[in-house]
């Protein structure tokens, strides 16, 4: 999985751009375009990952100062009020900064800062160029900056250095802190010499004489600025050829220590030469985050990342949640379906015995008939062996009984059969015969093989001297053996 | 950019897909539910038809122990045992009281029980009791042959003797199903 960075510089009002590969192994430039058109390098960007824009800027100012120390917010303000006041008054400017350190200035501690302020001329044909790509767009800085934290990057100089670069019309002289923050840079009118004129020693001695003028000029007001010494350290970049003009015409003033390449390649599979000519483009990848004119349309992209990382935050905390809902749910799913089987296993039990008590009720059900069936036939037998004598033994002297008759009904009597008796009793008037009647009733009452229901008593024939009176009693027949609650 | 953008894809299907997961695993579990629901009542009309079976075989068994073993231990073929009461009224008991016996009719019945039903109507005189006792109490209460006694009528006549008739029914079953060792039995000493 690689990175396709866009590098893009801009001078000379028109843009070069190199598409390079980030990998685990390092930067891998692609092969760069010679005639890049503008469609080209939108093409480009669109395939990018990631692009990083550096420009001449020829408005960008340069600046060190101490200030007053202040609350972190109130910085930019400070810094803005100071850049304003040396381009003028009501100026529009982009300004980035970055904080030093302390010094300490008539023994009040100060905030040492360095910053750039650009105007919006300088940032304005970027912006609307590149400002669609929004959070695609890295860094936009002063071509200065990118070649001063390369340079500091890879070599790491142990004191301030300056750098040279030579484009095709005009050119830049650098003076940087060791740590790559710019102190001085300066576009110089001055290109680099062409071919006719490379191979004409009087051109390359005039080439050489002007440089000189412009870098005696930047170096005197480096003096002058920061009271220091001229850096003893000087990189030319921007051409394989440098090394030949100046070694033939040496600038006029340069320090012992001249260089026309890095200690090492800026990138991978570079030649010396390529590493040269390509600094500007390559430098890009050496931005630091500071001094970066990003416009406001991107500055989202920086905020992206936040928002990147809480929205994934987000969603692996969800994903977890989630995840351990579903371990729950499948959990209770188990359990349920262990549950259910358990519950069949018992029911198919169940099922088992209810078949087996059926059964055994199927089987036994029959004999419900032959317990009726013994009812009917022995168990609930009338006493019909005592009947007559039962009778004889109750029956006073004046009751003759004329006929007893029973009519046993089939079905459920509870062991009763009614029955019926009739007579008559002499007696000699109709209280009389009643007294007998119910003293008889009573007995029969009070026999174990009777139990009395009801009693008709009427006078047979109240004109004859001796006075008769017939009786009809139904009564129940009791079975043998039971005794009625008298 | 294209690789976030591709985790945040990957994020958002997992999601989905963990979302899409859980939905069917709750439909699982709901679908569950019902049917443990629908097992716990089944279970428990179960666990009352074999309660209400368990006392109706108590109850049956209690009805079948009052039947006394010899009811149960079987009855002679239906021809055989209405030849064998022709030869039980063969007795003196019906001539000591002047008896006669008619047959009235054959029939078969199926309740409560697969019966042959013979009708028979009997005639008797008698002066005492002892007389008429010891005919009823031979032919009435003897323990082999099944009778139903359908009618029972004695009348006394302007001489003194009384007249008897009564009717009864011989009931001799058809066949004879003894119970099987009970299988429920088993099931509860298991």
């Amino acid at each position: 999985m690689s990175t396709r960075i866009l590098s893009v510089s801009y001078f000379e009002d028109s843009y070069q751009y190199l598409e390079i590969d980030k990998q685990s192994g390092g930067y891998f430039p692609r092969p760069a375009q010679q005639a890049g058109t503008v469609e080209a390098l939108l093409s480009a960007c669109r395939q990018a990952d990631e692009i990083y824009i550096n420009a001449t800027m020829p408005s960008a100012l340069y600046e060190w100062e101490n200030f007053p120390k202040v609350a972190k917010k109130y910085v930019a303000n400070v810094v803005m009020q100071d850049a304003r006041e040396k381009v003028g008054e009501g100026a529009t400017l982009q300004v980035q900064y970055k904080v030093l350190g302390e010094v300490v200035e008539a023994g009040v501690a100060k905030s040492r800062i360095a910053y750039i302020a650009v105007q919006p001329e300088d940032l304005t044909p970027l912006w609307t160029t590149f400002g669609k790509f929004g959070k695609k767009l890295k860094a936009i800085s002063p071509i200065s900056v990118a070649l001063a934290s390369m340079v500091a990057k890879i070599d790491r100089p142990s004191e301030n250095f300056t750098i040279v670069w030579i484009g095709p019309n005009s050119s830049m002289i650098i003076i940087s802190s060791p740590e790559g923050v710019v102190k001085v840079a300066r576009t110089v009118p001055l290109g680099m010499p062409r071919e006719e004129e490379v191979s004409d020693p009087e051109a390359l001695r005039v080439f050489s004489e002007d440089f000189g003028r412009e870098f005696f000029m930047t170096s005197t007001f480096f003096k002058q600025e920061f009271r220091e010494g001229v850096p003893n350290l000087l990189y030319f970049l921007g051409h394989t050829r440098l090394a030949d003009i100046f070694g033939e015409h040496p600038l006029a003033g340069a320090p012992a220590d001249v260089r026309f390449s890095l200690a090492e390649s800026p990138a991978k599979g570079l030649s010396e030469s390529q590493g040269s000519e390509l600094a500007h483009l390559i430098a890009n990848i050496y931005l630091p985050d500071e001094f970066s004119f990003l416009p406001e349309e991107a500055a989202p992209a920086r905020t992206g990342d936040i928002a990147y990382r809480v929205a994934l935050a987000a969603m692996v905390l969800i994903i977890i949640g989630v995840g351990f809902w579903t371990f729950r749910l499948n959990g209770v799913k188990q359990d349920g379906l262990a549950q259910y089987d358990k519950q069949v296993a018992a029911i198919e039990k169940l099922q088992k015995e209810v078949m087996t008590f059926r059964d055994d009720v199927d089987r036994l059900q029959p004999l419900v008939g032959w317990k009726k069936f013994y009812e009917e036939t022995f168990q609930n037998r009338p006493a019909w062996n005592m009947v007559f004598s039962e009778l004889g033994l109750l029956l006073p002297e004046n009751i003759i009984i004329d006929e007893f008759r029973v009519t046993p009904r089939r079905g459920a009597t509870g062991g009763k059969v009614l029955s019926e008796m009739s007579g008559s009793i002499k007696a000699d008037n109709w209280e009389a015969g009643l007294e007998v009647l119910r003293d008889f009733g009573t007995k029969l009452q009070s026999s174990p093989v009777f139990e009395v229901v009801d009693v008709s008593y009427a006078p047979e024939d109240v004109q004859k001297i001796t006075k008769v009176f017939n009786f009809k009693i139904r009564l129940n027949l009791m079975k043998r053996g039971f005794a009625h609650a008298s | 950019m294209r690789l976030k953008a591709g985790v945040i894809v990957v994020g958002v299907l997992i999601i989905v897909q963990f979302l899409m997961f859980n939905y069917f695993l709750g439909q699982d579990n709901q679908t569950i539910d019902l049917a443990l629901k629908d097992l716990e009542g089944r279970r428990q009309q179960l666990v009352a038809e074999k309660a209400d079976l368990q006392n109706r075989i108590k109850e049956l068994k209690s009805m079948i122990s009052a039947i006394p073993p010899w009811l149960l231990s079987g009855f002679e073929d239906p021809e055989t045992g209405f030849v064998e009461f022709l030869d039980f009224l063969q007795s003196d008991a019906l001539k000591n009281v002047k008896g006669t016996v008619t047959v009235k009719s054959r029939d078969f019945t199926q309740e409560p029980i697969p019966l042959h039903q013979t009708a028979f109507s009997f005639r008797y005189q008698f002066t005492t009791t002892y007389e008429a006792e010891k005919f009823l109490n031979y032919l009435l209460f003897q323990e082999r042959y099944p009778l139903q006694v359908t009618a029972f009528k004695a009348k006394k006549s302007e001489t003194g003797v009384v007249g008897g008739d009564f009717s009864v029914d011989l009931l001799i079953p058809a066949r004879l199903q003894l119970p099987l060792p009970s299988s429920s039995e088993k099931v509860e000493s298991r």
